[in-house]
């Protein structure tokens, strides 16, 4: 809000201030024929009157401070129209685009400038576009962080109106892109029917429950149809009891559920999909896991989601995934030919787990999918993926308008109390 | 007669020798009583009888005659002599501010009106008149003498008066005033808010003497009441010093200060057996005179 009409409209602070002090200098002058009688009865209420005064001076320079930071407010609201627009567009993405994505970009853009987020920030004129884009599809490049690179140039370069982005859709290609949030970033990613939108994927989960992990199975199963039902996804998800099992039921499963308390030398017992993952459920009394305490520093924005290839000596297992602060949340092992996924910690702990945060269906797909999307990590980019308004997807959301509705809302409430107090104010003086 | 008249309606006429026989002829006929009655009584006329008249002073054989009844008039020849001693400090140009409509009228204004209906009212009964306006830098004396020219001299010199300064000290002016203490009436007109006790002394070297001494005290409403409101600043028409009050705050220990300041100065004045009036501006003044008048006939018997 330091724009330079709201710079200009502060100096206003200046006319209080003028008034308070010709005020001071003039008063209500009346000639009495003696001063005597009235210098005894100098009395305490001129120093509270004194006061007064300069609470009314606080009150209206801070109600002309509050109007030029509206105005301010508002005349960058006013240019935000007017500026041209600018774009960054990642290498990735340019390398998958069609010639119609390219087409829509300088549609998009018009007159506004367009940069390339490769190592260094690369402005590009619309007529270079197709022919980078050639150049890096011969390339092959693959898709890389562009997080930090956003991040510094966002810092240092002041714009005024929306900043388009064109990504893909991996997340990878911004790993802290919760650190961005506070920027108005318009997300293009995958447009239209772009390269790089990933097929929809397909996913069968069977998940069998035992009588110690009953309710944790059920609250997954319940998860798994809440994420179909919100992301474009073909997921299909039963839950059998393991007494019921049977061999055949398994042959489709990309995802095995499988409870904790039972050995998996059961499970390879069944016929299973070559390429067919298990998650083990933990079961309700599962203290044993690593850790049972809710995750630190939660929310979302946090959990990045880093894969780390760091090996259990003597057990096997490998982490898979860890919070920003370390903690290990995911291990696997290879056991027979299958990826075996077990909780480091107890996603139920006491209601209060990672099951209980709104972002776990979230987490779950993320796991499920073994790819991270971009709107996984950041829910609130626009992305052309079926919404609805109960679904997981927007669980999570949370107001990302523009900071300064809810700070204008603020200010305009705290001029109006400022106002009727400066009125008040300076009812009471004149009759003090 | 309407006997109230508004003063500041009064002032707009700009007619002092008008206002002041209008004002004054509410009070000769039947209220007023000259001191020297029946010294150097000579026939003038005869009137007729007005209530009030004394009944003694009707004429029986005339009421015989005629059948009405007529009052011998009689011209008479007056020793005393009547001083006006006006105190025209700066202090005296003060007025009642709250009322801000014209014209202005200040204790000055008030004040000279007065001393011209008094001095008409003396001048008729046929007293000699005499005149003094005191501040520190001017002095203004009218010297006793008898006649409407004379009384019409002192109206010049009230229509020239400007108040400036503050009241001078006794030895400044004992010269001046060794006139006033001959045998007579002397008013002394004043607001009577001085630095150093000068119109304490003064009423003090004045009181002494055979002189019969009056003071007139004029205050305004606002003074009674300071009716002031919000922060004000206060200046003293004399000094110039400025304060700055609350005056809602300050109110009820100025009116508890000037019930004080009117003790003392009734206080002092009687223990000088100076009889002490206190006149409001803001009031009709010849209601003020009647009053006055009436006070001093309770006096004289």
């Amino acid at each position: 809000m330091t724009n330079a009409a709201g710079l200009a409209a502060l100096t206003t602070v200046a006319v209080p201030v003028l008034i308070h002090l010709f005020n001071k200098s003039k008063g209500k002058r009346v000639v009495v024929g003696s001063i005597e009688l009235i210098k005894d009865t100098k009395s305490k209420r001129l120093t509270e009157i004194k006061l007064m005064h300069y609470v009314l001076l606080c009150l209206r320079v801070l109600i002309f401070i509050l109007a030029a930071l509206l105005m301010a407010g508002l005349s960058r609201e006013a240019t935000t129209g007017a500026s041209e627009q600018v774009s960054y567009v990642t290498p990735f993405w340019l390398a998958q685009s069609t010639e119609q994505d390219i087409d829509k970009l300088q549609a998009n853009v018009r007159s506004g400038d367009t940069y390339l987020l490769a190592e260094q920030i690369v402005p590009l004129k619309g007529s270079q576009l197709h022919y980078v884009a050639e150049k890096l599809r011969a390339d092959g490049i693959a898709p890389s962080d562009h997080s930090t690179l956003l991040l510094n140039r966002l810092s240092t370069v002041r714009h005024n109106s929306p900043i388009h982005v064109y990504s893909t859709g991996l997340a990878r290609e911004f790993n802290k892109i919760g650190a961005l949030r506070d920027y108005n970033i318009k997300w293009h990613v995958n447009p239209g029917n772009g390269v790089g939108s990933p097929e929809p994927h397909q996913l069968t989960v069977h998940i069998i429950a035992s009588d110690e992990t009953k309710a944790n199975a059920r609250f997954l199963f319940q998860t798994l149809e809440r994420i179909g039902r919100a992301r474009n996804i073909l997921l299909a998800a039963d839950i059998t009891e393991y007494i019921a099992l049977q061999p055949q039921a398994m042959a489709d499963a990309t995802w095995v559920f499988w409870p904790e308390d039972l050995p998996l030398t059961e499970l390879w017992e069944l016929s299973l999909r070559e390429d067919a993952k298990i998650l083990l459920v933990p079961h309700m009394l599962s203290g044993s896991t690593v850790s049972n305490t809710a995750l630190d520093n939660y929310p979302f924005t946090r959990f990045s989601v880093t894969r780390v290839e760091g090996n259990r000596q003597g057990q096997g297992w490998v982490d898979r995934w860890a919070t920003d602060d370390g903690i290990s949340l995911l291990t696997s092992k290879t056991i027979s030919g299958h990826q075996v996924l077990r909780f480091r910690f107890d996603p139920f702990f006491e209601n209060n787990g990672l099951a209980a945060q709104p972002d776990f269906p979230i987490v779950l797909l993320t796991l499920l999918l073994g790819e991270e999307g971009l709107d996984d990590r950041y829910p609130d980019a626009r992305i052309n993926l079926p919404t609805d308004n109960n679904t997981a997807t927007n669980v999570h959301s949370k107001n990302t308008d523009y900071p300064s509705r809810p700070l204008a809302t603020l200010l305009c409430v705290l001029l109006l109390a400022f106002w009727i107090a400066e009125r008040w104010l300076s009812e009471r003086l004149r009759h003090a | 007669m309407e006997r109230l008249i508004d003063p500041k309606t009064l002032a707009r006429v700009k007619d002092m020798p008008l206002i002041a026989k209008t004002v004054a002829d509410g009070f000769l006929h039947g209220l007023h009583q000259s001191r020297q009655r029946g010294v150097g009584i000579e026939f003038s006329q005869y009137r007729s009888y007005e209530d009030g008249d004394e009944l003694g002073r009707i004429d029986w054989k005339l009421f015989a005659r005629s059948d009405k009844y007529f009052v011998r008039e009689a011209e008479r020849e007056s020793e005393i002599a009547v001083w006006f001693v006006l105190d025209t400090s700066a202090s005296m140009q003060v007025g009642s501010a709250s009322e801000t409509k014209q014209p202005h009228w200040s204790k000055l204004d008030y004040a000279a009106h007065l001393i011209a209906t008094l001095s008409y009212l003396a001048f008729r009964q046929g007293d000699r008149i005499g005149f003094m306006a005191l501040s520190a830098d001017k002095q203004h004396v009218v010297p006793l003498g008898s006649g409407e020219q004379h009384w019409s001299a002192i109206l010049l010199e009230l229509a020239r008066l400007k108040a400036g300064f503050f009241f001078p000290p006794l030895a400044q002016i004992s010269k001046i005033i060794h006139p006033l203490q001959s045998a007579g009436l002397l008013f002394v007109i004043s607001d009577f808010y001085q630095r150093r006790d000068e119109l304490n002394d003064l009423l003090q070297a004045l009181a002494v003497g055979r002189t019969e001494v009056a003071a007139i005290q004029l205050t305004t409403k606002d003074e009674a009441e300071f009716p002031y409101k919000g922060v004000v600043r206060f200046e003293d028409a004399e000094t110039g010093e400025q304060i700055l009050i609350s005056a809602k705050g300050a109110c009820e220990a100025y009116q508890k200060r000037w019930v004080q300041f009117q003790t003392e100065l009734q206080q002092y004045t009687s223990a000088l057996s100076i009889p002490l009036s206190c006149i409001n501006i803001d009031n009709p003044m010849d209601q003020a005179i009647y009053d006055f008048l009436d006070s001093r006939r309770k006096v004289i018997r």
